[in-house]
Protein backbone atom coordinates (compact mmCIF):
# COMPACT_ATOMS: atom_id res chain seq x y z
CA UNK A 1 0.00 0.00 0.00
CA UNK A 2 1.41 3.56 -0.80
CA UNK A 3 0.25 6.86 0.29
CA UNK A 4 0.30 9.78 -1.52
CA UNK A 5 -1.29 12.83 -0.29
CA UNK A 6 -2.93 11.57 2.30
CA UNK A 7 -4.68 8.98 0.04
CA UNK A 8 -4.35 5.02 0.05
CA UNK A 9 -3.49 3.45 -2.94
CA UNK A 10 -2.69 -0.29 -3.10
CA UNK A 11 0.19 -1.22 -5.27
CA UNK A 12 -1.60 -4.21 -7.06
CA UNK A 13 -4.41 -2.47 -7.96
CA UNK A 14 -5.19 -1.36 -12.04
CA UNK A 15 -6.04 2.28 -11.65
CA UNK A 16 -8.26 4.97 -14.05
CA UNK A 17 -6.54 8.28 -12.49
CA UNK A 18 -8.82 10.80 -14.28
CA UNK A 19 -12.02 8.68 -12.80
CA UNK A 20 -11.00 7.29 -9.60
CA UNK A 21 -11.27 3.87 -10.21
CA UNK A 22 -9.68 0.75 -9.98
CA UNK A 23 -10.06 -2.80 -11.47
CA UNK A 24 -8.87 -6.11 -10.07
CA UNK A 25 -8.00 -9.00 -11.89
CA UNK A 26 -9.02 -12.00 -10.60
CA UNK A 27 -7.94 -15.92 -10.91
CA UNK A 28 -11.14 -16.86 -12.32
CA UNK A 29 -10.42 -14.11 -14.77
CA UNK A 30 -13.48 -11.83 -13.62
CA UNK A 31 -12.21 -8.09 -12.51
CA UNK A 32 -13.93 -6.22 -9.51
CA UNK A 33 -14.02 -2.70 -9.67
CA UNK A 34 -14.17 -0.18 -6.90
CA UNK A 35 -13.72 3.95 -6.57
CA UNK A 36 -10.14 5.15 -4.91
CA UNK A 37 -9.55 6.31 -1.64
CA UNK A 38 -9.34 9.70 -3.92
CA UNK A 39 -13.03 9.11 -5.15
CA UNK A 40 -14.67 8.72 -1.44
CA UNK A 41 -12.34 11.19 -0.05
CA UNK A 42 -13.39 13.90 -2.55
CA UNK A 43 -17.42 13.29 -2.54
CA UNK A 44 -17.31 13.18 1.49
CA UNK A 45 -19.55 10.60 3.15
CA UNK A 46 -21.83 8.71 1.37
CA UNK A 47 -25.36 8.70 1.92
CA UNK A 48 -26.78 6.27 -1.02
CA UNK A 49 -25.41 4.11 -3.71
CA UNK A 50 -27.50 2.85 -6.45
CA UNK A 51 -25.89 -0.11 -8.99
CA UNK A 52 -26.50 -1.20 -12.70
CA UNK A 53 -28.47 -4.37 -12.48
CA UNK A 54 -27.14 -7.80 -12.90
CA UNK A 55 -26.18 -9.22 -16.14
CA UNK A 56 -25.95 -5.99 -17.70
CA UNK A 57 -23.23 -5.53 -20.38
CA UNK A 58 -21.16 -2.14 -19.75
CA UNK A 59 -18.74 -0.72 -22.25
CA UNK A 60 -15.59 1.25 -20.28
CA UNK A 61 -16.31 4.20 -19.07
CA UNK A 62 -20.10 3.89 -18.69
CA UNK A 63 -21.96 4.27 -15.37
CA UNK A 64 -21.67 0.87 -12.77
CA UNK A 65 -24.54 2.78 -10.86
CA UNK A 66 -24.85 5.99 -9.10
CA UNK A 67 -24.13 7.52 -5.71
CA UNK A 68 -25.10 10.61 -3.36
CA UNK A 69 -22.47 11.99 -0.47
CA UNK A 70 -24.38 14.39 1.80
CA UNK A 71 -24.11 17.33 -1.05
CA UNK A 72 -23.12 16.03 -4.35
CA UNK A 73 -24.55 13.28 -6.69
CA UNK A 74 -22.57 11.18 -9.27
CA UNK A 75 -21.66 7.74 -11.77
CA UNK A 76 -19.29 5.46 -10.94
CA UNK A 77 -17.38 4.81 -14.31
CA UNK A 78 -15.97 1.09 -15.09
CA UNK A 79 -12.69 1.07 -16.49
CA UNK A 80 -13.14 -2.61 -17.69
CA UNK A 81 -15.76 -2.93 -20.39
CA UNK A 82 -17.96 -6.46 -19.96
CA UNK A 83 -21.18 -8.19 -18.09
CA UNK A 84 -22.09 -7.43 -14.61
CA UNK A 85 -21.89 -10.70 -13.01
CA UNK A 86 -22.05 -9.34 -9.40
CA UNK A 87 -22.92 -6.40 -7.76
CA UNK A 88 -22.33 -5.42 -3.83
CA UNK A 89 -25.44 -5.67 -2.48
CA UNK A 90 -24.33 -4.65 1.25
CA UNK A 91 -23.69 -1.26 0.06
CA UNK A 92 -27.24 -0.60 0.21
CA UNK A 93 -27.58 -0.83 3.29
CA UNK A 94 -24.41 0.30 4.09
CA UNK A 95 -23.18 2.89 1.64
CA UNK A 96 -20.27 4.79 3.65
CA UNK A 97 -18.44 1.33 3.76
CA UNK A 98 -17.08 3.15 0.51
CA UNK A 99 -15.91 5.64 2.50
CA UNK A 100 -14.18 3.17 5.25
CA UNK A 101 -12.80 0.35 3.25
CA UNK A 102 -12.78 1.61 -0.44
CA UNK A 103 -10.62 -1.08 -1.42
CA UNK A 104 -12.29 -4.06 0.55
CA UNK A 105 -15.36 -4.10 1.29
CA UNK A 106 -16.36 -1.36 -0.25
CA UNK A 107 -16.17 -2.79 -3.72
CA UNK A 108 -18.64 -1.41 -6.55
CA UNK A 109 -19.43 -4.61 -9.09
CA UNK A 110 -17.83 -7.92 -10.15
CA UNK A 111 -17.52 -7.95 -14.58
CA UNK A 112 -16.76 -10.52 -16.51
CA UNK A 113 -14.51 -8.63 -18.86
CA UNK A 114 -15.11 -8.50 -22.82
CA UNK A 115 -11.33 -7.33 -22.87
CA UNK A 116 -9.25 -7.53 -20.38
CA UNK A 117 -6.08 -7.56 -22.22
CA UNK A 118 -7.25 -4.33 -23.67
CA UNK A 119 -8.58 -2.17 -21.15
CA UNK A 120 -5.62 -3.08 -18.98
CA UNK A 121 -3.45 -1.35 -21.03
CA UNK A 122 -5.50 2.11 -21.11
CA UNK A 123 -4.57 1.93 -16.57
CA UNK A 124 -1.62 2.01 -14.69
CA UNK A 125 -0.61 -0.10 -11.91
CA UNK A 126 2.20 -0.70 -9.87
CA UNK A 127 4.87 1.75 -8.85
CA UNK A 128 4.71 3.34 -12.44
CA UNK A 129 1.15 3.74 -11.76
CA UNK A 130 1.37 5.31 -8.38
CA UNK A 131 3.67 8.01 -9.65
CA UNK A 132 0.95 8.45 -11.99
CA UNK A 133 -1.82 8.71 -9.84
CA UNK A 134 0.71 10.74 -7.38
CA UNK A 135 0.95 13.67 -10.70
CA UNK A 136 -2.51 13.64 -11.19
CA UNK A 137 -3.23 14.50 -7.61
CA UNK A 138 -0.09 17.14 -7.50
CA UNK A 139 -1.35 18.21 -10.44
CA UNK A 140 -4.90 18.89 -9.03
CA UNK A 141 -4.25 19.94 -5.95
CA UNK A 142 -5.95 16.58 -4.13
CA UNK A 143 -5.27 16.10 -0.34
CA UNK A 144 -7.06 13.23 1.07
CA UNK A 145 -8.48 13.61 4.27
CA UNK A 146 -11.16 11.19 6.76
CA UNK A 147 -14.96 11.55 5.39
CA UNK A 148 -16.87 13.49 7.27
CA UNK B 1 -18.39 32.63 -18.67
CA UNK B 2 -21.38 32.09 -21.10
CA UNK B 3 -24.37 33.53 -19.26
CA UNK B 4 -27.79 32.35 -20.54
CA UNK B 5 -30.52 34.78 -19.22
CA UNK B 6 -33.52 32.15 -19.89
CA UNK B 7 -36.11 35.21 -17.67
CA UNK B 8 -39.32 32.83 -16.90
CA UNK B 9 -39.66 29.52 -18.73
CA UNK B 10 -42.47 26.53 -18.50
CA UNK B 11 -41.67 24.45 -15.24
CA UNK B 12 -40.17 21.58 -16.92
CA UNK B 13 -37.72 23.38 -18.84
CA UNK B 14 -36.08 25.10 -16.04
CA UNK B 15 -35.29 22.27 -14.33
CA UNK B 16 -34.23 20.40 -18.15
CA UNK B 17 -31.72 23.23 -18.98
CA UNK B 18 -28.42 22.54 -16.95
CA UNK B 19 -29.20 18.80 -17.84
CA UNK B 20 -29.58 19.66 -21.72
CA UNK B 21 -25.96 21.92 -21.65
CA UNK B 22 -24.27 19.53 -19.45
CA UNK B 23 -24.76 16.88 -21.74
CA UNK B 24 -23.77 18.91 -24.59
CA UNK B 25 -20.77 21.00 -22.54
CA UNK B 26 -17.68 19.78 -24.85
CA UNK B 27 -14.58 19.27 -22.92
CA UNK B 28 -12.46 22.38 -22.48
CA UNK B 29 -15.20 24.83 -22.96
CA UNK B 30 -15.72 27.99 -20.93
CA UNK B 31 -18.22 27.78 -17.98
CA UNK B 32 -21.31 28.13 -18.39
CA UNK B 33 -23.96 30.65 -15.76
CA UNK B 34 -27.89 29.97 -16.72
CA UNK B 35 -30.58 32.21 -14.76
CA UNK B 36 -34.03 31.00 -15.02
CA UNK B 37 -37.55 31.05 -13.25
CA UNK B 38 -40.44 28.66 -13.55
CA UNK B 39 -43.48 30.18 -15.20
CA UNK B 40 -45.66 27.47 -12.73
CA UNK B 41 -45.14 26.16 -9.26
CA UNK B 42 -43.66 22.19 -9.83
CA UNK B 43 -41.85 19.76 -7.74
CA UNK B 44 -38.57 18.62 -7.62
CA UNK B 45 -37.31 15.55 -5.75
CA UNK B 46 -33.84 14.50 -5.31
CA UNK B 47 -31.52 12.19 -7.67
CA UNK B 48 -32.22 9.16 -5.35
CA UNK B 49 -35.17 9.34 -3.53
CA UNK B 50 -37.98 7.10 -3.58
CA UNK B 51 -40.65 10.20 -4.79
CA UNK B 52 -44.12 7.93 -4.09
CA UNK B 53 -42.71 8.02 -0.22
CA UNK B 54 -41.76 11.91 -0.44
CA UNK B 55 -44.61 13.31 -2.54
CA UNK B 56 -48.68 13.49 -2.11
CA UNK B 57 -48.86 12.60 -5.90
CA UNK B 58 -53.04 12.57 -5.29
CA UNK B 59 -52.64 16.28 -4.17
CA UNK B 60 -50.17 17.29 -6.80
CA UNK B 61 -52.12 15.58 -9.87
CA UNK B 62 -55.50 16.72 -8.26
CA UNK B 63 -53.56 20.58 -8.14
CA UNK B 64 -52.12 20.19 -11.82
CA UNK B 65 -48.51 20.46 -9.81
CA UNK B 66 -46.00 18.90 -12.01
CA UNK B 67 -43.44 16.30 -10.43
CA UNK B 68 -39.98 15.90 -11.74
CA UNK B 69 -37.06 14.42 -10.68
CA UNK B 70 -33.46 15.76 -10.99
CA UNK B 71 -30.21 14.29 -11.40
CA UNK B 72 -29.43 16.04 -8.17
CA UNK B 73 -29.28 14.79 -4.93
CA UNK B 74 -31.28 15.72 -1.71
CA UNK B 75 -34.74 16.31 -0.98
CA UNK B 76 -37.92 17.42 -2.42
CA UNK B 77 -38.43 20.94 -3.03
CA UNK B 78 -41.43 23.24 -3.69
CA UNK B 79 -40.43 25.61 -6.78
CA UNK B 80 -42.10 28.20 -7.65
CA UNK B 81 -41.59 31.59 -9.96
CA UNK B 82 -40.58 33.47 -6.55
CA UNK B 83 -37.26 32.06 -6.53
CA UNK B 84 -34.40 32.53 -9.49
CA UNK B 85 -32.31 29.40 -10.21
CA UNK B 86 -28.52 29.73 -10.84
CA UNK B 87 -27.16 27.00 -12.53
CA UNK B 88 -23.42 26.81 -13.00
CA UNK B 89 -21.76 24.04 -15.13
CA UNK B 90 -17.76 23.78 -15.25
CA UNK B 91 -16.31 21.52 -17.32
CA UNK B 92 -13.38 20.39 -15.38
CA UNK B 93 -13.79 20.58 -11.44
CA UNK B 94 -11.39 18.32 -9.80
CA UNK B 95 -11.63 19.53 -6.47
CA UNK B 96 -13.69 18.09 -3.35
CA UNK B 97 -17.26 18.76 -2.85
CA UNK B 98 -16.30 21.05 0.01
CA UNK B 99 -14.36 23.51 -2.33
CA UNK B 100 -16.27 23.55 -4.53
CA UNK B 101 -19.31 25.07 -2.23
CA UNK B 102 -16.61 27.16 -0.51
CA UNK B 103 -15.63 28.57 -3.84
CA UNK B 104 -19.40 28.92 -5.67
CA UNK B 105 -21.11 29.76 -2.93
CA UNK B 106 -19.45 32.85 -2.52
CA UNK B 107 -21.36 34.57 -5.38
CA UNK B 108 -24.73 34.05 -4.21
CA UNK B 109 -23.91 35.31 -0.90
CA UNK B 110 -21.95 38.25 -1.51
CA UNK B 111 -24.81 38.94 -4.01
CA UNK B 112 -27.44 38.85 -0.63
CA UNK B 113 -25.39 40.80 1.38
CA UNK B 114 -25.69 43.78 -1.58
CA UNK B 115 -29.31 43.38 -1.59
CA UNK B 116 -29.15 43.81 1.97
CA UNK B 117 -29.70 40.85 3.33
CA UNK B 118 -26.54 39.77 5.96
CA UNK B 119 -26.58 35.98 4.30
CA UNK B 120 -23.43 33.83 4.75
CA UNK B 121 -21.80 30.28 3.66
CA UNK B 122 -22.52 27.97 6.56
CA UNK B 123 -20.52 24.53 5.46
CA UNK B 124 -21.31 22.36 3.51
CA UNK B 125 -23.99 24.00 1.36
CA UNK B 126 -26.12 26.05 3.06
CA UNK B 127 -27.00 29.44 2.69
CA UNK B 128 -28.21 31.45 6.07
CA UNK B 129 -29.42 34.63 7.31
CA UNK B 130 -28.62 34.13 10.84
CA UNK B 131 -29.99 30.86 12.21
CA UNK B 132 -32.45 30.34 9.29
CA UNK B 133 -31.59 29.22 5.78
CA UNK B 134 -32.10 31.15 2.61
CA UNK B 135 -32.39 28.86 -0.78
CA UNK B 136 -31.51 25.56 -1.51
CA UNK B 137 -28.29 24.28 -3.28
CA UNK B 138 -26.64 21.30 -4.65
CA UNK B 139 -24.35 19.88 -6.92
CA UNK B 140 -23.67 16.88 -9.57
CA UNK B 141 -21.24 15.26 -12.10
CA UNK B 142 -23.67 15.58 -15.35
CA UNK B 143 -21.78 13.70 -18.41
CA UNK B 144 -18.04 15.23 -18.51
CA UNK B 145 -20.21 18.72 -16.58
CA UNK B 146 -19.65 19.70 -12.89
CA UNK B 147 -23.00 21.28 -12.12
CA UNK B 148 -23.80 23.08 -9.10
CA UNK B 149 -27.15 25.01 -9.01
CA UNK B 150 -29.16 27.12 -6.51
CA UNK B 151 -31.54 29.99 -6.18
CA UNK B 152 -32.14 33.02 -5.25
CA UNK B 153 -35.12 33.17 -2.82
CA UNK B 154 -36.90 36.32 -3.25
CA UNK B 155 -40.25 34.72 -1.43
CA UNK B 156 -41.13 31.19 -0.69
CA UNK B 157 -44.88 29.93 -0.10
CA UNK B 158 -44.39 27.78 3.04
CA UNK B 159 -47.93 26.55 3.28
CA UNK B 160 -48.10 25.23 -0.41
CA UNK B 161 -44.72 23.68 0.19
CA UNK B 162 -45.94 21.50 3.45
CA UNK B 163 -48.86 20.63 1.17
CA UNK B 164 -46.80 18.90 -1.54
CA UNK B 165 -45.18 16.62 0.66
CA UNK B 166 -46.49 13.40 1.63
CA UNK B 167 -46.06 13.70 5.79
CA UNK B 168 -47.55 11.08 8.54
CA UNK B 169 -50.69 13.24 9.97
CA UNK B 170 -52.07 17.14 10.47
CA UNK B 171 -50.70 17.55 13.29
CA UNK B 172 -46.95 16.66 11.27
CA UNK B 173 -47.61 19.30 8.86
CA UNK B 174 -48.37 21.94 11.03
CA UNK B 175 -45.24 21.15 13.05
CA UNK B 176 -43.52 21.37 9.52
CA UNK B 177 -45.31 24.76 8.60
CA UNK B 178 -43.90 26.35 11.66
CA UNK B 179 -40.60 24.98 11.34
CA UNK B 180 -40.41 26.24 7.97
CA UNK B 181 -41.19 30.08 9.65
CA UNK B 182 -38.63 29.56 11.85
CA UNK B 183 -36.21 28.45 10.08
CA UNK B 184 -36.21 29.75 6.59
CA UNK B 185 -36.26 32.80 5.29
CA UNK B 186 -36.88 34.64 1.93
CA UNK B 187 -35.05 38.13 0.66
CA UNK B 188 -38.82 39.95 1.15
CA UNK B 189 -39.11 38.49 4.75
CA UNK B 190 -35.60 40.73 5.13
CA UNK B 191 -35.94 43.35 3.61
CA UNK B 192 -40.18 43.78 3.34
CA UNK B 193 -40.64 46.81 0.42
CA UNK B 194 -36.72 47.50 -0.16
CA UNK B 195 -36.46 44.23 -1.52
CA UNK B 196 -34.65 44.37 -5.05
CA UNK B 197 -36.87 43.50 -8.08
CA UNK B 198 -35.84 40.31 -9.46
CA UNK B 199 -34.08 41.99 -12.66
CA UNK B 200 -31.73 43.94 -9.84
CA UNK B 201 -31.58 40.81 -7.92
CA UNK B 202 -30.19 38.48 -11.27
CA UNK B 203 -28.03 41.03 -12.35
CA UNK B 204 -26.20 41.37 -8.78
CA UNK B 205 -26.26 37.71 -8.86
CA UNK B 206 -24.45 37.80 -12.22
CA UNK B 207 -21.77 40.09 -11.52
CA UNK B 208 -20.52 38.78 -8.24
CA UNK B 209 -20.61 34.51 -10.59
CA UNK B 210 -18.42 36.65 -12.64
CA UNK B 211 -16.14 37.93 -9.89
CA UNK B 212 -16.33 34.70 -8.33
CA UNK B 213 -14.90 32.92 -11.30
CA UNK B 214 -13.01 35.68 -12.31
CA UNK B 215 -14.17 35.49 -15.58
CA UNK B 216 -16.09 38.01 -18.05
CA UNK B 217 -19.60 37.01 -18.43
CA UNK B 218 -20.88 37.39 -22.04
CA UNK B 219 -24.71 36.80 -22.77
CA UNK B 220 -25.78 34.18 -25.06
CA UNK B 221 -28.28 32.33 -26.42
CA UNK B 222 -29.38 28.63 -26.48
CA UNK B 223 -28.31 27.25 -30.03
CA UNK B 224 -31.61 24.62 -31.62
CA UNK B 225 -29.54 21.37 -30.77
CA UNK B 226 -29.66 22.59 -27.09
CA UNK B 227 -33.28 23.52 -27.09
CA UNK B 228 -33.92 20.51 -28.47
CA UNK B 229 -32.00 18.87 -25.80
CA UNK B 230 -33.71 20.15 -23.35
CA UNK B 231 -37.50 19.41 -24.95
CA UNK B 232 -35.61 15.67 -24.46
CA UNK B 233 -34.79 16.37 -20.73
CA UNK B 234 -38.30 18.32 -20.01
CA UNK B 235 -40.01 14.88 -21.27
CA UNK B 236 -37.98 12.54 -19.27
CA UNK B 237 -36.86 14.42 -16.27
CA UNK B 238 -40.84 14.67 -15.54
CA UNK B 239 -42.49 11.04 -16.87
CA UNK B 240 -44.02 9.52 -14.44
CA UNK B 241 -42.44 6.36 -14.85
CA UNK B 242 -38.43 8.19 -14.07
CA UNK B 243 -40.42 10.32 -11.45
CA UNK B 244 -41.87 7.53 -9.83
CA UNK B 245 -39.63 4.41 -10.32
CA UNK B 246 -39.05 1.75 -8.45
CA UNK B 247 -36.57 1.34 -5.87
CA UNK B 248 -34.00 4.03 -5.09
CA UNK B 249 -31.80 4.87 -2.22
CA UNK B 250 -32.16 8.06 -0.61
CA UNK B 251 -34.82 6.88 2.49
CA UNK B 252 -34.53 8.53 5.89
CA UNK B 253 -36.82 8.74 8.52
CA UNK B 254 -38.11 12.28 9.30
CA UNK B 255 -37.85 15.72 7.38
CA UNK B 256 -34.98 17.68 7.27
CA UNK B 257 -35.56 21.39 7.73
CA UNK B 258 -32.56 22.61 6.72
CA UNK B 259 -28.64 21.56 7.88
CA UNK B 260 -28.86 19.95 11.41
CA UNK B 261 -32.93 20.53 11.81
CA UNK B 262 -35.03 17.57 11.50
CA UNK B 263 -38.61 16.92 12.22
CA UNK B 264 -40.33 13.86 13.17
CA UNK B 265 -43.48 11.73 13.72
CA UNK B 266 -43.98 8.50 16.27
CA UNK B 267 -46.51 6.59 16.52
CA UNK B 268 -47.51 4.01 19.00
CA UNK B 269 -50.80 2.67 19.70
CA UNK B 270 -51.19 1.65 23.28
CA UNK B 271 -53.86 -0.16 25.03
CA UNK B 272 -55.27 2.84 25.82
CA UNK B 273 -55.13 4.82 22.79
CA UNK B 274 -52.85 6.08 20.14
CA UNK B 275 -49.86 7.96 20.71
CA UNK B 276 -48.48 10.59 18.96
CA UNK B 277 -45.10 12.12 19.56
CA UNK B 278 -43.94 15.09 17.27
CA UNK B 279 -40.54 16.24 17.42
CA UNK B 280 -37.89 18.81 16.03
CA UNK B 281 -34.05 18.24 16.68
CA UNK B 282 -31.54 20.32 16.15
CA UNK B 283 -27.95 19.00 16.06
CA UNK B 284 -29.29 16.20 17.82
CA UNK B 285 -30.53 18.01 20.76
CA UNK B 286 -34.55 18.08 21.27
CA UNK B 287 -35.86 21.35 19.83
CA UNK B 288 -39.30 21.05 20.00
CA UNK B 289 -41.60 18.49 21.39
CA UNK B 290 -45.65 17.54 20.92
CA UNK B 291 -46.88 14.37 22.71
CA UNK B 292 -50.60 13.81 21.35
CA UNK B 293 -52.91 11.13 20.73
CA UNK B 294 -56.48 9.92 21.59
CA UNK B 295 -55.55 8.86 25.00
CA UNK B 296 -57.51 10.16 28.14
CA UNK B 297 -55.66 11.92 30.95
CA UNK B 298 -56.77 12.28 34.53
CA UNK B 299 -56.53 14.77 36.45
CA UNK B 300 -57.41 16.89 33.26
CA UNK B 301 -54.21 19.30 33.62
CA UNK B 302 -52.73 19.74 30.16
CA UNK B 303 -49.74 22.02 31.78
CA UNK B 304 -48.16 18.24 32.80
CA UNK B 305 -48.29 17.83 29.12
CA UNK B 306 -46.85 21.05 28.34
CA UNK B 307 -44.11 20.24 31.29
CA UNK B 308 -43.10 17.06 29.39
CA UNK B 309 -42.65 18.65 26.63
CA UNK B 310 -40.63 21.04 28.04
CA UNK B 311 -38.58 19.41 30.14
CA UNK B 312 -37.28 17.06 26.59
CA UNK B 313 -36.65 20.89 25.01
CA UNK B 314 -32.94 21.45 25.14
CA UNK B 315 -31.99 17.52 25.86
CA UNK B 316 -30.17 15.24 23.56
CA UNK B 317 -32.28 13.04 21.38
CA UNK B 318 -32.32 9.85 23.68
CA UNK B 319 -34.81 7.14 24.29
CA UNK B 320 -33.76 6.76 28.31
CA UNK B 321 -34.24 10.78 28.64
CA UNK B 322 -37.68 10.07 26.97
CA UNK B 323 -38.79 7.19 29.30
CA UNK B 324 -37.60 8.74 32.38
CA UNK B 325 -39.68 12.42 31.45
CA UNK B 326 -41.99 9.86 30.71
CA UNK B 327 -41.85 8.50 34.17
CA UNK B 328 -42.00 11.73 35.86
CA UNK B 329 -45.25 12.37 33.83
CA UNK B 330 -47.08 9.49 34.65
CA UNK B 331 -46.11 10.23 38.41
CA UNK B 332 -48.50 13.36 38.10
CA UNK B 333 -51.09 12.39 36.21
CA UNK B 334 -52.55 8.92 34.84
CA UNK B 335 -52.86 8.10 30.99
CA UNK B 336 -54.87 5.56 31.30
CA UNK B 337 -53.90 2.02 29.61
CA UNK B 338 -49.94 3.99 28.70
CA UNK B 339 -47.23 3.77 30.18
CA UNK B 340 -43.50 5.36 29.81
CA UNK B 341 -42.47 2.40 27.87
CA UNK B 342 -45.22 3.07 25.43
CA UNK B 343 -44.02 6.63 25.03
CA UNK B 344 -40.75 5.85 25.12
CA UNK B 345 -41.49 3.24 22.22
CA UNK B 346 -43.51 6.07 19.94
CA UNK B 347 -40.34 8.25 20.20
CA UNK B 348 -37.99 4.79 19.05
CA UNK B 349 -40.59 4.68 15.96
CA UNK B 350 -40.24 8.28 14.65
CA UNK B 351 -36.57 6.90 14.13
CA UNK B 352 -37.25 3.66 12.65
CA UNK B 353 -37.43 3.12 9.16
CA UNK B 354 -39.61 0.07 9.17
CA UNK B 355 -42.06 1.38 11.29
CA UNK B 356 -42.20 4.69 10.03
CA UNK B 357 -45.99 5.83 9.35
CA UNK B 358 -44.66 7.31 6.03
CA UNK B 359 -45.18 4.33 3.80
CA UNK B 360 -45.08 3.88 0.13
CA UNK B 361 -47.93 4.77 -2.23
Amino acid sequence: MSEVNGCNLPDDLYYWVEKHVWAKPEADGTVLVGMTDVAQSLAGKIVVVSLRSLNKTLARGKSAGTLESGKWVGSIPTPVAGTVIAINEDLKGKPSTINEDPYGTGWIIRVQPANWEADMAELVTGPSGIEAYREKLSADGIQCGSAS
Amino acid sequence: MRYLNLGTVPSTYSQAVYHALAESMATGSEPVLVTVSPEQPYVCVGYHQLASREIDRDYCEQQGIAVGRRMVGGGAVYLDHDQIFWHLLLPSYTGTVDALYHEILKAPVLAYRKMGVAASHRPVNDIVVGPRKIGGTGAAQIARSTVIVGSILMDFDIVAMSRVLRVPSEKFRDKMVQSLDEYMTTVRRELGNAAPSREDATHLLVQEFAAALGQDIHNGFLSREEWDLVEVYAQKLFDPDFVYQGERGLVQPGVKILGDVHLYEGIYKAPGGLIRLVFRTRQDVFDDVALTGDFFITPMDISKIERFQQKLVGQPVDDALVARAADELLKQITIWGVTAENIRQAFLNAQALETSTLSSR
